[in-house]
């Protein structure tokens, strides 16, 4: 019962918190914190919570405003979690507001005792109890006049009355209403329970509800002394409340100490305590049971109805709600416009959040370079072949015959794999036959690559007879060298070397070493190492057996001299051709299908013919380097070429640029061919020199050192030597008779090729002429030709330049002074000159001398003067998106049109923003989730 | 080529689409299906985005982001239409093909016509032409697209006809002197400059117009995109007609004289004339007076080409004293190159493909570009291409074949045709000028020239300008405007949000930099709308209704009087004594 006996207490709390003490008990309250205050969301208030302390008309009407803010608050409309989101109606509110305390005296003022059902016991009370005197009469005269009142109803309720306890009974209307709370502690109090101070009630709800357990232990005691109390002794009875309450005094003031401020208002309280009397009169009886200890509930009251089951159940059903110890009075709703404001917030939350679902799609199209209705196509499946395959149903009398034909060969969708097993199956073939066809195959392949097989086999003859010969020179150069000491030496050295760095063998330490690492390194150095061991090995080998390193293994005609080896090639290819034919009839016979027909024939036979070229080059060449050889050292230090007869000579490279100079040329000069026709050509003179000048400059990268120095000494004297060679050459040639005649000879020809002859072309071979021996007399005499001639019109140039002058003038700025002469000014003998007045010189703008777009072109005028009419065609102001003339020009640098666009260029340039087809709905985005 | 093979190569460079894909929000669209279901159909379709060359400008220092796409995505869109167009000059696959000699000693104008005729293909060869007509010297005028030809001889026997099929479209005989001809926008009409008047005849000769106000005329030219036709005659009147309108649309009187040399710039429709006196003379139908003036030859000037293969950039002149000049339009820098042409004054014509033919004399010389373009200080005549003598004096026109490598010279005994290998352009845009063009095609052509028309006013020296900004008015420097009258751009200067690091150093005052700098900045603070902002400022613009509000009348008047005050205050400092203003104040001169 110790839960029981808490509720008591609470009960006994709230019930001494009635009426003017319970207003009392309030004030410190009230000053702690307002209902609004009371809020810890000051920003959600804004400043519409300060109208919401005003109280509404109704409320004003109402009669006295209450004095103390809790009171107030009360009145005021308001709703839970007006002020917080997890606010809830704390049990000290609940507490507070039961009926009586809601309904109290003031209301009994205005609704004369209406709605009092019963007279409060204090009218009975203040008859045996003892009062202080701080207590104000006031009450107790209404409560008088009340008693008086409702005095019928007082005989009526008489046992009541006697009982005189007025909270045990619930009006009816107020439980429907659910203003009411028939459950409520106070109903099961204990009547002789003495009532706490006021300071207690007027500590904070909050506080009161940790206190619970204190009050426990105190209420306990004072359930024990009420219990042993005799129902007459009342003033003992009070005064045993009295100094019951007293040791638990100090416990609670070091609760109020340690709790916030809101307990140290109350302290000046406690001096004007109120000992209230709710002790009960009268003798026990059938009506006023005895209630020590339990307290009345709800199903004392429907004890009664025991005996009828059905009618019990059901009204502990409907009563259900009324046990809960949760449900209490409902707060008075906020005023409408907090609520509302509430709402809306509450109202832009949700909607953001419907909204921002929005911006992503939103932003998209805003930003987009490119929109095409509707947005939500759905996308247009393609539709596969097979697809269309599966679905296809033979419609036309064709369709269905080429249907009827392929299900009859089984040759449809469903039946063609079985088709095709079957066949395969029943196809074997045979040991000759698949011979007979891997035979055909090979002569097809062989067929298709005979050219290509021979020029391989053409182009390793060439490359061995090649080699063979350039090794023989080799050699014989080499033998030459061979028998000194040096060279030798050096070979050994280098052998030596060799077998030193153990290069050359898969044994050696190096080489194991290698191996192991190789494992290791990734990027295959050492790989490449050894492969490099291995050839170089390899080389050695070949040199111990007496080959040379790049010799072919079947090189057996080491004994044969330049003659054989190229005989031994013309041999071979001999042979080569004589395959050639041989495979050729072969074939003739066998050729069929595509080998047949035209195009393969003709192609076979281009690249035959090419091969055969290639055979025909060869043999030409050998016969050439033969030739070559027979005539010209191969090392003369200049490489001659020929193509199509005539002999290109240019700089080559040679192992021994001992070459002699003079030596090649008569060769050179022997190589040109003498063509008569060609008058640049003919002197043999000028060619022996165009010869001798290209010979100085054969020096390549690996002549010796002292060539060079020789080449650029040479250089220095020639150079020293043009200037004197020039005048002694130009001398020669004026005194040329060919040029004595050209000049003598110069006016016929004019006079001739008036007639018809093209004087043009005799003209320019003529400058040609002069050109080669240096410039002639007769361009002086065109120069003073052309003088004479420039000044055919009169004072052109100077005309000019005094038009230009005036023009200049025309653009110049200039002042004009609109000064009237004689106004403001004085007039007479020994007056000065009035100064300038500069308000009257107008000044008109132009452009001067220097900044003229022909400044200093003395041969032309350029108008600077504004096309008025054209200024139409150009933008006044920087257009808007713009912040320089640059960006802006930059936007028409490239036109758009289709004449100076590719097709690609220019759709670019104007696609539309929007596109959307004719005529269809454009409906609104859907929301997909 | 290059955004080929960047389409090609996937794996190569990472390719940058302006789509709002790579630019669009991409914070949680993956979860929303919404947004991807729109995605689709909000963004380029694939075939049109715009890949970003490497070479396209970037305007990363612009701050504002909506601008900075805008330009980003313009530059993008420039460079790749640049890029495109550079592709597609792959598909011109006509050669122009010039005559070439293997060695050095060979020269090209020792090949000779015959010569040249046997050897070229046998359509090219039908170019080598001689028509021997009577009736003095001829002029001759090709159609754009080369395919009709109009002759006149100075005697009045007139004929157009179409030269490569032979189909004569009209012969008149006019009893008259004619002095040039020229085709109108196709060869349907063409005019004639007669002894007294224009006349304006049809394809089949029908005489259309007469018209009236060109009186004497010398040389006709006809500016195809403007539909006028510009006369000039023997008193020195240049004229424009409008064909289209039908209206005489101005007359400029030259004051130079006769004139007999008459060119068109086909770059920007500028008519160049060369006078008497020897200068040529620039003009548009908007000035009254000539843009440019040059003094071009000593002598009267004979004759003025245009090189149309540069864009109008070169101007070659022939005068009387035998010199031929060639110059360079851009900046008159005096000529670029300039010989002597034998045989007195010369005709000349540029080509298509920038092959220069001199008439002079009794011979045609042709020479070829890269020469003749390189300046050369002196007499010196350029590296001759071909030369063809003509003995039949005088050689009185000149003119290319458009399309093709002939040479049409009007001589006294009639035309002939000479083949100049790689004068004419070989690829031809059919919707400018199409050689093949059938007779629905001519019409079509001439409906959508009539409205493509350009207004004759906008014809300038330099063609670019239309949609320039213009220059700033000169008295833009004038500090007294207030900020709010100021153009734009002056604002932006004003406030410091010009984007200047574009603007070229040479026209601004690039040098003392902090220096300018700081007197810009001072400026801009001094033009900054000042005391604007000012708190009571701001409450009494709030009181400027028509509310009389006392305290609002009361603050006023103190501010008055506070300025009355301060005024004093200077009035007592400067003159020591408080003058009262007088009614003659008004005559006080402003200093």
């Amino acid at each position: 019962m110790a839960r029981d006996s808490s509720k008591f207490n609470k009960a006994s709390s709230s019930k001494a918190r009635s009426g003017y003490a319970l207003r009392l008990a309030k004030k410190p309250k009230n000053q702690l914190d307002d209902v609004y205050e009371f809020s810890t969301d000051s920003r959600k208030l804004g400043r519409r919570a300060k109208i919401g302390m005003d109280l509404d008309r109704d409320e004003d009407l109402s009669g006295g405003v209450p004095d103390d803010e809790e009171e107030r608050s009360k009145l005021r409309a308001r709703l839970i979690g007006e002020n917080e989101d997890d606010e809830q109606i704390d049990s000290a509110d609940d507490e507070d507001l039961d009926s009586d305390a809601a309904f109290d005296e003031s209301d009994d003022d205005q609704y004369a005792g209406f709605f009092k059902k019963v007279l409060p016991s204090k009218a009975k009370a203040k008859t045996n109890t003892v009062r202080f005197p701080e207590v104000d009469l006031n009450e107790d005269s209404e409560d008088e006049k009340m008693a008086e009142l409702s005095d019928e109803e007082q005989e009526e309720d008489s046992d009541a009355e006697e009982s005189g306890e007025d909270d045990e009974f619930i009006d009816v209307l107020d439980v429907l209403d659910g203003r009411g709370d028939p459950m409520d502690e106070d109903d099961g109090q204990p009547p002789k329970r003495p009532a706490p101070p006021p300071a207690e009630a007027a500590s904070d709800s909050d506080d009161e509800e940790e206190e619970e357990d204190e009050d426990d232990a105190i209420t306990e005691d004072d359930g024990l002394a009420a219990s042993d109390e005799d129902v007459d002794a009342d003033a003992l009875d009070n005064l045993h409340s009295f100094v019951s309450s007293l040791p638990s005094a100090p416990s609670r003031k070091r609760k109020s100490e340690a709790g916030p401020s809101a307990a140290e208002p109350s302290q000046p309280a406690r001096k004007r305590r109120v000992l209230k009397e709710t002790g009960e009169t009268g003798e026990e009886n059938e009506y006023r049971p005895h209630t020590t200890g339990s307290k009345l509930a709800l199903d004392d009251f429907l004890a009664p109805l025991a005996s009828q089951p059905e009618a019990l159940q059901a009204l502990k059903d409907s009563t259900k709600p009324l046990k809960s110890s949760k449900i209490r009075t409902l707060n008075a709703p906020l005023p409408t416009r907090a609520q509302e404001r509430l709402d809306r917030e509450a109202a832009y939350e949700q909607t953001k959040q419907e909204v921002d679902k929005w911006s992503a799609t939103m932003k998209r199209i805003q930003e987009a370079e490119h929109l095409s209705f509707p947005l939500q196509a759905q996308p247009e499946g393609k539709t596969s072949a097979i697809e269309l395959a599966a679905k296809f149903q033979p419609r036309t009398e064709l369709e269905s015959s080429v249907d009827r034909l392929l299900k009859s060969a089984k040759l449809r969708d469903e039946d063609i794999v079985q088709t095709e097993e079957n066949m395969l199956k029943g196809s074997s073939l045979s040991v000759e036959e698949v011979a007979a066809r891997r035979a055909e195959l090979r002569r097809n392949r062989e067929l298709m690559f005979r050219a290509d097989v021979k020029a391989k086999r053409v182009a390793k003859i060439k490359s061995k007879a090649y080699r063979k010969i350039r090794r023989r020179e080799r050699e014989k150069v080499d033998e030459e060298d061979s028998d000194d000491e040096g060279s030798n030496l050096k070979r050994e050295v280098e052998r030596a070397r060799e077998r030193a760095t153990l290069r050359h063998k898969n044994t050696g330490k190096w080489a194991k070493q290698m191996n192991g690492r190789a494992e290791f390194d990734e990027d295959g150095g050492s790989r490449a190492a050894i492969e490099e061991m291995l050839a170089k090995g390899e080389t050695l080998r070949r040199k111990i057996q007496g080959k040379g390193s790049d010799d072919e293994s079947d090189d057996s005609d080491d004994g044969l001299d330049d003659e054989e080896i190229r005989q031994r090639a013309f041999d071979e290819l001999e042979r080569l051709k004589q395959d050639d034919e041989d495979a050729a009839a072969n074939n003739e016979g066998t050729a069929k299908g595509v080998w047949q027909m035209k195009f393969m024939t003709d192609a076979m036979s281009r690249k035959q013919g090419e091969a055969d070229k290639e055979v025909d080059d060869f043999v030409k060449e050998m016969n050439g380097i033969e030739d070559a050889a027979g005539e010209a050292e191969p090392s003369s230090g200049v490489a001659v070429t020929r193509a199509g007869g005539r002999a290109i000579y240019r700089p080559g490279t040679a192992d021994q640029p001992k070459a002699s100079s003079s030596k090649a040329l008569p060769e050179a000069s022997n190589s040109i061919p003498a063509d008569g026709a060609n008058p640049w050509l003919d002197p043999a003179e000028s060619t022996a020199k165009v010869a001798k000048k290209k010979n100085e400059v054969v020096i390549s990268k690996d002549s010796k050192a002292t060539d060079k120095a020789k080449n650029k000494l040479k250089k220095k004297q020639a150079k020293a030597s043009v200037g004197v060679a020039k005048a002694q050459d130009d001398a020669v040639v004026h005194i040329d008779v060919n040029n004595v005649l050209n000049l003598a000879s110069k006016a016929p020809t004019e006079a001739e090729a008036d007639d018809d002859d093209n004087e043009e072309v005799t003209l320019q071979e003529r400058k040609l002429d002069m050109k080669g021996k240096g410039k002639g007399k007769n361009v002086a005499f065109e120069q003073r030709d052309l003088v004479s001639r420039a000044f055919a019109g009169d004072n052109v140039v100077q005309d000019f330049q005094e038009l230009k002058q005036r023009e200049m003038e025309l653009d110049a700025p200039t002042e004009i002074d609109t000064t009237l002469p004689g106004w403001g000014s004085w007039g007479g003998n020994g007056t000065q000159a009035p100064k300038p007045k500069p308000h009257l010189i107008k000044k008109i703008a132009g452009i001067d001398a220097t900044s003229r777009k022909d400044y200093g072109k003395g041969h032309v005028i350029i108008s600077e003067r504004v096309d008025k009419k054209a200024a139409k065609y150009q933008v006044r102001d920087l257009p808007y998106p713009y912040t320089s003339k640059a960006q802006f020009e930059r936007s028409l640098e490239q036109p758009v049109g289709k004449e100076w666009n590719t097709r690609m260029g220019f759709q670019k340039a104007t696609m539309p923003k929007v596109t959307k087809k004719m005529g269809t709905v454009i409906d609104p985005l859907n929301k997909l989730f | 080529m290059d955004s080929l093979i960047a389409k090609a190569d996937a794996l190569g460079k990472k390719r940058k689409y302006y789509a709002p894909s790579a630019a669009g929000p991409s914070k949680k669209p993956q979860s929303d299906r919404t947004f991807q279901s729109i995605q689709k159909r909000t963004s380029v379709p694939k075939s049109l985005q715009v890949v970003t060359p490497e070479n396209a400008k970037e305007y990363k220092h612009i701050a504002n982001k909506k601008l900075r796409t805008e330009l980003n995505k313009q530059s993008a869109q420039n460079s790749q239409a640049k890029a495109l167009l550079e592709d597609a000059d792959l598909l011109l696959t006509g050669e122009a093909g010039m005559m070439e000699v293997e060695g050095e000693m060979d020269k090209t104008w020792r090949v000779g016509q015959s010569e040249m005729a046997e050897n070229s293909g046998q359509e090219a060869a039908r170019g080598r032409r001689e028509w021997k007509l009577d009736g003095g010297p001829y002029r001759s005028r090709y159609t754009r697209n080369g395919r009709h030809l109009a002759i006149a001889g100075s005697t009045g026997h007139v004929a157009t006809f179409d030269w490569q099929s032979g189909t004569l479209h009209t012969e008149l005989q006019l009893q008259e002197t004619c002095r040039d001809i020229t085709f109108l926008h196709d060869e349907s009409h063409f005019a004639v400059a007669q002894k007294k008047y224009t006349f304006i005849y049809d394809r089949d000769g029908v005489e259309l117009h007469c018209l009236k106000a060109h009186i004497e005329p010398t040389r006709l030219e006809f500016l195809p995109y403007h539909w006028l036709l510009a006369s000039v005659g023997n008193a020195g009147y240049l004229k424009y007609q409008d064909t289209s309108t039908g209206q005489l649309l101005t007359e400029h009187r030259t004051k130079l004289g006769a004139c007999t040399a008459m060119t068109q710039n086909i770059h920007n429709a500028v008519i160049h004339l060369g006078h008497h006196n020897g200068t040529v003379t620039l003009w548009t139908p908007n000035l009254p007076h000539p843009a440019v003036q040059l003094l071009a030859h000593m002598g009267p000037v004979s004759s003025v080409s245009i090189d149309p293969s540069t864009g109008g950039r070169y101007m070659a002149t022939a005068g009387k004293d035998s010199t031929v000049k060639v110059w360079d339009c851009r900046n008159w820098k005096g000529c670029v190159r300039e010989w002597t042409s034998r045989g007195g004054q010369a005709e000349i014509e540029w080509s298509q493909r920038g092959a220069l033919a001199v008439a002079a004399g009794g011979t045609v010389n042709v020479y070829t570009k890269p020469s003749i373009h390189t300046t050369v200080h002196g007499n010196t005549q350029p590296p001759l291409y071909m030369t063809h003598p003509i003995p039949q004096r005088p050689l009185s026109s000149v003119r290319f074949a458009p399309f093709h490598d002939i040479l049409t010279v009007g001589h006294n005994a009639g035309l002939s045709s000479i083949l100049v290998p790689g004068a004419g352009e070989p690829n031809f845009d059919s919707t400018e000028a199409d050689p093949f063009e059938n007779k629905k095609a001519r019409r079509e052509r001439e409906v959508k020239a009539l409205l493509d028309k350009i207004q004759p006013d906008a014809i300038m020296l330099d063609p670019e300008f239309v949609g320039t900004l213009a220059p700033p008015p000169s008295a833009a420097e004038d500090s007294t405007i207030p900020f709010a009258r100021l153009s734009r751009m002056d604002r932006l200067k004003v406030s410091g949000k010009i984007d200047d690091t574009e603007m070229n150093s040479s026209d601004e005052e690039a040098p003392q930099d902090a220096e300018s700098k700081a007197a810009r900045k001072e400026e801009r603070e001094k033009r900054k709308m000042r005391g604007k902002g000012k708190s009571m400022k701001r409450y009494l613009r709030k009181q400027r209704k028509n509310v009389i509000d006392p305290r609002a009348v009361a603050v006023r008047a103190k501010l008055e009087k506070q300025k009355e005050q301060k005024r004093k205050e200077i009035e007592l400092r400067n003159g020591g004594e408080v003058r009262k203003p007088s009614a003659l104040d008004r005559f006080k001169r402003p200093s």
